[in-house]
């Protein structure tokens, strides 16, 4: 029976990457996953147990002693300033929490665990835009989504945790087929019908994480995130009689339009963090995460479009030109560099009584920014960005008689500051022009938790 | 009681998982979930027992008191044929198969709730495609109510209490997705630019169960022999709207396309259910009420008038879709062996009412060849079905902590017709040249699953 | 909302506070995802010189023929140049000089616009009857002697009090002043004539467009020999060619062959004309010169209508010659040329001549075509049109 846990150790990890949900994005890369971790500026790889270990260290669930139940809420409101006017980047916010359920299968400590962020305005948002269109690139698309992540843990021996998962999200393909009259007289007039071919099919990457305890003072951490992206292919085929009113058409018009987009791209990521109590009170983290922003593709749309409109047999009427056909997007390449991000953090509980606790917690990480200065054609905008956290915690052990467990209420405030640099434009005839960026973003939240 | 805390908890997981599903929705409507209620013929509202309670009635995830997770794979396959003039006999589609996904965990509450509360998930995803979103000309012979529907991610989930004296409650949610956006194209300086965005918005659907433990007719050791079970299911669909505006690409004067349709729904549903369970035995029976009438078909205009103002686009057909009651049966024999394991026997049956009336609209088109507006006719086949199912597993009580279920469903449609109206439907005039359409066929499911007790 | 509550209530913490708030953040979930608002580059930076897309049916008068926003067939309307009738950044308010040709004379006139796109005197103007036909007057017509019969390519600006005219005669460029942009008053000897020195200027300079500078040097670009030169006055009356002319010279020619699936020839390595100087600070204080024109595909002397497109060039600082973009900021494959800019918050307008065939499948004469950057938004609808030029 020994053996067979044993087996099942080993298979567990497969047996996660076949089936386990885990929709992994972006804002929790930059605002981090529920209150404790937010506070201590994501240095948790080596020190979490709670459902955000989801994120920061699926290996961290197999420390749980009992079933946790935890859901918050967050915002980030981005304040971020082109040449001294707000950009508009839109809040990132919603709700924030997770479940873990430890057990045994066999002998061995077992524990599965959900974590999710929801923002509140919609799932998913895809953006694409022009590609000199200036944007915050790291900060004004890519965070407007959903997280979802489900991931298994296990723990072979006292010493060491193994998790993992495999996250998965949807590309999309879609084909439109337009057919009918046209009637450019009276456009909403033309008698046009659709149909609609589209599929959502999966995508997915691995996830997974293990930690060691070298002593009982002293743990290290390292974490595997694997790269994603979400294509959205949409074709529109339109065929149609084109004419003026319904007296007939004038000609035929056949426009193939190929929409190919990546959006969301999540570059592979791996974390080493170490987790060190010198005290019974007090912890203290440090996490570096290395981040392959060189794969990075940027979300522009590629446009393949092909018209044909045969000039009428008597020439075109008056009051209609003929149509020119455009030239294909050429997509720029995007200069982006991978980047190292420090994570401090340290949590102290000062209050230690009968029936709750209290802990401070503070944070700070720092993200250079990866993207190239943008002198040329293109403008994703970035900064480097310093953050400072802090944030508090109360425990409080078996408070009420249907709760066995602790009831936990954390909170935290972070402080981003993305020094405000001048974009200058090699090209003086630039569209765009010179240009300069910087801002601030304030992220506050808070989450309860119920163990049992 | 302080589950609604929890139940809320569990429900915005649901909700996030529903991201990924932005068409289409749940093909356990048309076979069901789990490894128990699709051999006992879709019943369940009365004697479920696991996570497949989180589908059939949330009430009875109380009934759990061990964690399990559930992996495995269903899917379907389907042999139907639609025959008449210009009908091309079989109607090709594509095979469904998924992986299936599946969590029991009781909350262990202490006091009064101790023991009295679970919660349930319940997951399915097709292997080749998340979710697929097909909306075909409605002249294109196809069964839309029954091929695509199981291609689709299906997500629910779920909580229940024992509120003692038998009764137990419980809730839960359904979640999907609908996609709304637009593709603006523009021709500038000679270059294509453009401008995408699109957003899924979560849309997502109660489930409120109640159970009943009768206090008559009581075994000996006083456990409940009889059950009695409702549901509600609320409705949900997905839809999609993507407004495709190539206006600033060429000189023409083009209109704004409205590429929208609903990809798919499940009416408002409404299930009552009676069990005993004695000896070993388990036999259930009961009634679905669907609210098809509610549906809202398929098609979208694809120009939209101007708001307030009469224009001369094409409106699609409107399909009368009637309210239908699917009757469903089903048994279970669990044969006790040695260390607490166990063999289990299941069989059942349901007949399921088609919605779709024998008489459709016929659906306006722009022929290219004459030049003029012509009537197609509205292929949109649907036949009520019989179905039949089987099923066993093995629970492998102290010897591992693992059960393995297996079952089968053959549902057989009802040979019957369809056809077109170009005018009256009574009597219907069918005269666009095309004739009743004869549809029949088979629908084999099928699903495998194996439990981890942890 | 709720989550905010939520948080106040969280120093209140025990045992019951903690489940209410459990309970308070959880039910916070039922407002996830409904569909929200969301901003969508606000107060993006811009040079403000394209690309530009052409206006479409809606950004246009009732009746009016996209995308020309001012057309008449017996004048012929071409060579716009605009200028904003006040100080409002907000303002799309503008005059429109540009050339007539009645009875195939060359006369330069002027237009009105409250929005940018409704002109006075154009032809879907005239088809409202409930007003006698508006006309756009004549502001300046031939008399001197220099001029040679003919007055085109108006430049106008604001400065000193005044709308200061610059326009090109058979002879070179004139100018002349006006305090209400409709009396001129010329100054009678060209400012800027032929220079035999200046070995590039193979014909006589014309086409000008002048501005002033922040140091309140006055610059003039003008066309000549199938370039661009510069010219600097202190007073806008007395000109001195710049060193280094020309400060824009057509495109290097490129062999077809070597050209790549796709890949075109660069739209003006025929020639540049029609200058339009657009002078501006950027954010961070940096001077700029942006500068669009009209560059040919073939050189000029041929009988065909040549290929043209509007293309954008620029320097940083107030001397030098002009750097390009390779690809044109509009084209409409109209033979469009002689562009008019006008910038204001909402955008930047371009307005180009072109050979309208949309009111005479039969003969195309010049219309002005309008077309708006940045190109991916729309313009709100368009208002009533002037009653007055």
């Amino acid at each position: 029976m020994r053996a067979a846990g044993r087996l099942l150790a080993a298979l567990l990890p497969v047996a996660a990457a076949c089936w386990a949900a885990d929709a992994r994005a972006n804002p929790l890369d930059v605002f981090g996953f529920g209150s404790r971790g937010t506070a201590m500026g994501g240095a948790v790889s080596a020190d979490v147990t709670d459902f955000s270990a989801c994120y920061y260290n699926p290996a961290g669930l197999a420390l749980a002693h009992g079933l946790e139940i935890s859901v918050g809420y967050f915002r980030a409101d981005q304040s971020l300033y082109m040449n001294g006017k707000n950009s508009g980047v839109d809040p990132v916010k919603g709700v924030v929490g997770g479940a873990v359920v430890p057990g045994k299968v066999f002998t061995l400590p077992f524990a599965f665990g959900v974590g999710f962020h929801i923002p509140d305005d919609w799932l998913t948002r895809v953006r694409a835009l022009p590609q000199d269109q200036p944007r915050w690139e790291l900060y004004d698309n890519r965070n407007q989504r959903l997280w979802f992540g489900v991931d298994l843990a296990i723990s072979p021996f006292p010493w060491l945790q193994i998790g993992g998962g495999v996250t998965f999200m949807a590309a999309t393909k879609a084909t439109l087929d337009i057919s009918g009259h046209v009637d450019l007289f009276g456009p909403t007039d033309s008698s046009l019908r659709h149909q609609v071919d589209a599929d959502l099919t999966l995508i997915a990457y691995p996830s997974i994480g293990a930690r060691i305890e070298a002593t009982k003072d002293l743990s290290f951490a390292l974490v595997y995130r694997g790269q994603f992206s979400m294509d959205l292919n949409v074709d529109a085929n339109v065929q149609a009689g084109v004419g003026l009113g319904r007296a007939g058409d004038l000609t035929t018009l056949l426009l193939a339009l190929q929409t190919d987009t990546v959006d969301a791209f999540l570059p592979q990521q791996v974390v080493g963090g170490i987790s060190y109590k010198p005290t019974e009170t007090l912890h203290t983290n440090f996490d570096l995460t290395w981040v392959n922003w060189s794969a990075y593709q940027p979300p522009v749309t590629r446009i393949m479009t092909q018209l044909n409109v045969p000039p009428p047999a008597g020439g075109w009427p008056a009051g209609i030109q003929p149509p020119t056909v455009p030239a294909p997007t050429v997509v720029l390449p995007i200069q982006i560099h991978d980047i190292v991000i420090p994570h401090l953090g340290v949590e102290w509980r000062a209050i230690t009584q009968r029936t709750w606790e209290g802990f401070l917690r503070a944070g700070y990480e720092f993200q250079k920014s990866p993207i190239a200065a943008q002198t040329g054609p293109t403008n994703y905008v970035d900064r480097d960005r310093h953050s400072v956290s802090a944030g508090l915690g109360l425990r409080l052990p078996a408070p009420a008689t249907l709760l066995p467990g602790d009831v936990r209420l954390d909170a935290h405030v972070q402080y981003s500051v993305l020094p405000t640099e001048t974009t200058t434009k090699v090209d003086a005839s630039d569209p765009v022009g010179d240009y300069t960026a910087g801002g601030h973003i304030w992220n506050v939240g808070m989450m309860a938790t119920v163990g049992f | 009681m302080r589950a609604p805390g929890i139940c809320a908890a569990v429900t915005v997981a649901l909700l996030a998982a529903g991201w990924a599903a932005s068409a289409q929705a749940s093909p356990e409507d048309i076979m069901g979930w789990g490894p128990r209620s699709p051999a006992m013929g879709g019943t369940g509202a009365a004697c479920s027992n696991g996570a497949d309670a989180t589908y059939t009635n949330p009430a009875l995830l109380s009934r759990v008191h061990r964690n399990m997770v559930t992996l495995g794979l269903s899917g379907a396959t389907f042999d139907l044929s639609a025959t008449g003039p210009q009908l091309p006999g079989r109607v090709s589609v594509l095979p469904a198969k998924g992986y299936v996904v599946g969590v029991e965990v009781p909350v262990p509450f202490g006091g009064l709730l101790k023991d009295r509360v679970a919660a349930g998930f319940a997951f399915y995803t097709p292997t080749n495609a998340l979710v697929r979103g097909r909306i075909q000309y409605p002249e294109v012979p196809e069964y839309p109510l029954l091929a695509d529907r199981a291609q689709s991610l299906a997500i629910r989930i779920g909580a229940g209490a024992d509120l003692g004296y038998g009764i137990r409650a419980g809730a839960g949610v359904a979640a999907l997705a609908n996609l709304v956006g637009s593709i603006d194209v523009a021709n500038t300086a000679g270059t294509v630019t453009s401008r995408v965005d699109d957003k899924l918005i979560a849309t997502y659907a109660p489930t409120f169960g109640l159970a009943w433990d009768l206090p008559f007719d009581r075994a000996p050791d006083g456990s409940t022999r009889w059950r009695i079970g409702a549901t509600y299911r609320g409705s949900i669909g997905a839809t999609f709207g993507v407004n495709v505006d190539a206006s600033k690409l060429s000189s023409l004067n083009l209109p704004v396309f409205n590429i929208a349709g609903v990809a798919q729904y499940d009416p408002p549903e409404i299930v009552f259910e009676a069990a005993r369970e004695w000896d070993g035995w388990t036999v259930a029976a009961g009634v679905t009420w669907k609210h098809w009438s509610a549906y809202p078909g398929v098609f979208e205009p694809t120009i939209l008038c101007p708001a307030d103002t009469d224009c001369a686009a094409l409106t699609p057909p409107q399909i009368a879709f009637s309210d239908t009651f699917v009757p469903r049966v089903g048994a279970e024999k669990v044969l006790p062996l040695p260390r607490h394991a166990s063999v289990r026997l299941r069989a059942g049956f349901f007949y399921e009412p088609t919605p779709v009336p024998a008489a459709l609209a016929a659906s306006p088109a722009y022929d290219l060849a004459s030049q003029g507006l012509v009537n197609e006719p509205t292929r949109f086949f649907d036949a009520s079905r019989y179905s039949v199912s089987i099923g066993g597993g093995v629970d492998m009580g102290d010897l591992a902590p693992f059960t393995i279920d297996a079952w089968a469903q053959l549902q057989a449609l009802s040979s019957t017709t369809q056809q077109t109206c170009t005018g009256s439907f009574t009597p219907c005039s069918p005269d666009i040249g095309t004739g009743p359409a004869s549809l029949s066929g088979t629908v084999l499911a099928y699903g495998a699953m194996l439990g981890v007790r942890f | 909302m709720l989550a905010r509550a939520a948080s106040s209530r969280s120093r209140l913490a025990g045992p019951r506070a903690a489940i209410a708030l459990a309970c308070t953040v959880a039910l916070s979930a039922a407002c996830a995802t409904l569909d929200g608002t969301s901003n969508d580059g606000v107060n993006l930076p811009s040079a403000g010189d394209g690309p530009f897309r052409p206006l479409v049916g809606a950004e246009l008068a009732v009746g009016a023929v996209p995308p020309y926003v001012f057309g008449v067939q017996a004048q012929a309307y071409e060579q716009p140049s605009a200028v904003g009738v006040n100080d409002d950044p907000s303002s799309a308010e503008v005059w429109m000089y540009c050339v007539a040709h009645p009875k195939g004379g060359a006369v330069i006139v002027r237009t009105h616009a409250l929005d940018g796109r409704s002109f006075y005197g154009d032809a879907t103007d005239n088809e409202d009857t409930s007003h006698p036909a508006h006309a756009a007057p004549t502001v300046l017509s031939a008399d001197q002697a220099w001029e040679g019969g003919t007055v085109t390519a108006p430049s106008a600006l604001r400065a000193n009090g005044q709308v200061w005219l610059y326009y090109a005669g058979a002879g070179g460029i004139g100018v002349a002043q006006s305090s209400d942009g409709l009396s001129f008053t010329k100054v009678p000897q060209p400012v800027l004539t032929p220079d035999a020195t200046a070995t590039w200027e193979t014909s006589t300079p014309g086409a000008p467009s002048v501005a002033v500078f922040p140091d309140g040097t006055w610059h003039m670009l003008y066309a000549a020999g199938g370039a661009i030169g510069e010219a600097t006055s202190p007073d806008g009356l007395t000109w001195t060619r710049a060193d280094g002319n020309p400060i824009l010279a057509p495109s290097p020619t490129v062999d077809p062959s070597t050209l790549g699936p796709g890949e075109t020839p660069p739209f003006d390595e025929g020639s540049v004309d029609d200058p339009v100087l657009a002078p501006q600070t950027t954010f961070d204080g940096r001077f700029q010169v942006r500068v669009l024109y009209t560059g040919y595909l073939e050189a000029p002397g041929g009988t065909a209508v040549r290929d043209s497109a509007i293309g954008v060039a620029g320097r940083f600082g107030t001397s030098g010659p002009l750097t390009r973009q390779a690809a044109p900021t509009y084209t409409a494959k109209l033979h469009e040329r002689a562009a008019a800019f006008f910038e204001y918050a909402g955008g930047s307008l371009l307005y180009v001549g072109e050979d309208d065939t949309s009111l005479s499948s039969t003969s195309p004469f010049p219309g002005i075509a309008g077309a708006y950057a940045p190109a991916t938004e729309t313009l709100p609808p368009p208002s009533a049109f002037a009653d007055s030029p």
